[in-house]
């Protein structure tokens, strides 16, 4: 009788598992085209910066469903710096219904930075970046600024 | 024994695939492009202020007593320009019947001035910094930022609707039509 009772036990549990699951995915753990609205920190989210003295690496995670644009990211020297030079990859091509046909970061991103020669002389290691995207799903966020630190070579390397 | 453990084991993914999908469910409800719809029975503050592209300084109550869309925007905003042309063809179409629309711009004053024409938007224009922008939306309920961002506020100052991402022309329509005053 025990036995029985534990096999009808072994096979109901194993029936309501994957019912569980799929309720739960129906009902609370939305499928992607209707999963929350993320922040803007959080679907573009900036590393900290790689510095060997010459270069800076800067580095994005771009969340699945959404975009930074290209011609939206700069980099401006702080401390009375003069700004360097702002080496970004290709993007993706994306036609926009507002804009036409612009490039576009999706998932990741490195850019390199080069530091004008008369800021690497007077140490100036403060950056202002900022950079703009939007999800997929028609939402824009405004521009994200970040000032980054750039700490000695010899702290980095 | 073990029969007895699969089963709990079972019945324990059933509690928490449900409770978390509830909680996950409640966090982001509102939150999810094109949706929300959170009815509020207090009226929004009347002195809740917006500052023309003129100059001039608006309050909330000068716009009592009309259907009042605030569609937040910018001009780096796609989705926000695809949505203009509707918004402007819904003010001049129910402006006589008490609608008004107004764009508060997330975005900088001379940028706005620069494209206000191109853009051919027919209704006022707020602005401010953006930072004052990001903070007048979160008051009025977008915890996420993003833009184009609208709340329908009734005549007596209740909102009616919060709205994150493009309306679809023709249920704005219906939405408008719906609660025009009188």
């Amino acid at each position: 009788m025990t036995s029985r009772l534990h096999a009808c036990l072994a096979v109901a549990g194993l029936c309501l598992s994957p019912l569980a699951l799929a309720a739960g995915f129906s009902w609370g753990a939305t499928p992607s085209s209707n999963a929350p609205l993320l922040k803007a920190t959080q679907a573009f989210v900036m590393q900290n910066p790689e510095w060997d003295g010459k270069q800076v690496e800067l580095k994005w995670s771009i969340a699945p469903g959404y975009y930074l644009y290209r011609d939206r990211i700069h980099v401006k020297a702080l401390d009375g710096g003069a700004t360097g030079k702002l080496a970004l990859p290709a993007g993706r091509a994306h036609n926009d219904p507002a804009f036409g046909k612009v490039d576009v970061y999706r998932d990741r991103l490195t850019a390199e930075y080069t530091p004008a020669a008369r800021a690497a002389e007077t140490g100036a290691r403060q950056l202002e970046v900022t950079f703009q995207g939007c999800a997929d799903r028609g939402v824009c966020y405004p521009p994200l600024t970040r000032t980054v630190s750039l700490p000695a070579p010899s702290a980095t390397r | 024994m073990r029969t007895t453990l699969a089963f709990l084991a079972g019945v324990a993914v059933t509690v928490v695939v449900t409770v978390g999908g509830a909680f996950a469910w409640h966090e982001y409800a509102g939150h999810r492009p094109g949706a929300a719809a959170t009815v509020s029975s207090a009226p929004l503050s009347a002195d809740l202020r917006f500052t023309g592209l003129d100059g001039r300084t608006h309050t909330l109550g000068e716009w009592r007593g009309k259907l009042l869309l605030i569609n937040f925007w910018a001009t780096w905003c796609g989705p926000c320009r695809e949505e203009i042309p509707f918004l402007t063809q819904a003010q001049q179409r129910y402006g006589a019947h008490g609608l008004q629309v107004i764009g508060p711009a997330v975005d900088d004053p001379a940028a706005v001035t620069r494209e206000k024409a191109t853009l051919g938007i027919g209704y006022p224009i707020m602005v401010g910094t953006p930072e004052s922008m990001m903070n007048l939306m979160e008051t009025l309920g977008n915890e996420r930022g993003g833009i184009p961002f609208s709340v329908l506020v009734a005549p007596d100052g209740r909102v009616l609707l919060r709205q994150l991402g493009e309306f679809k022309p023709a249920e704005l329509e219906a939405l408008i039509k719906h609660n025009l005053p009188g």
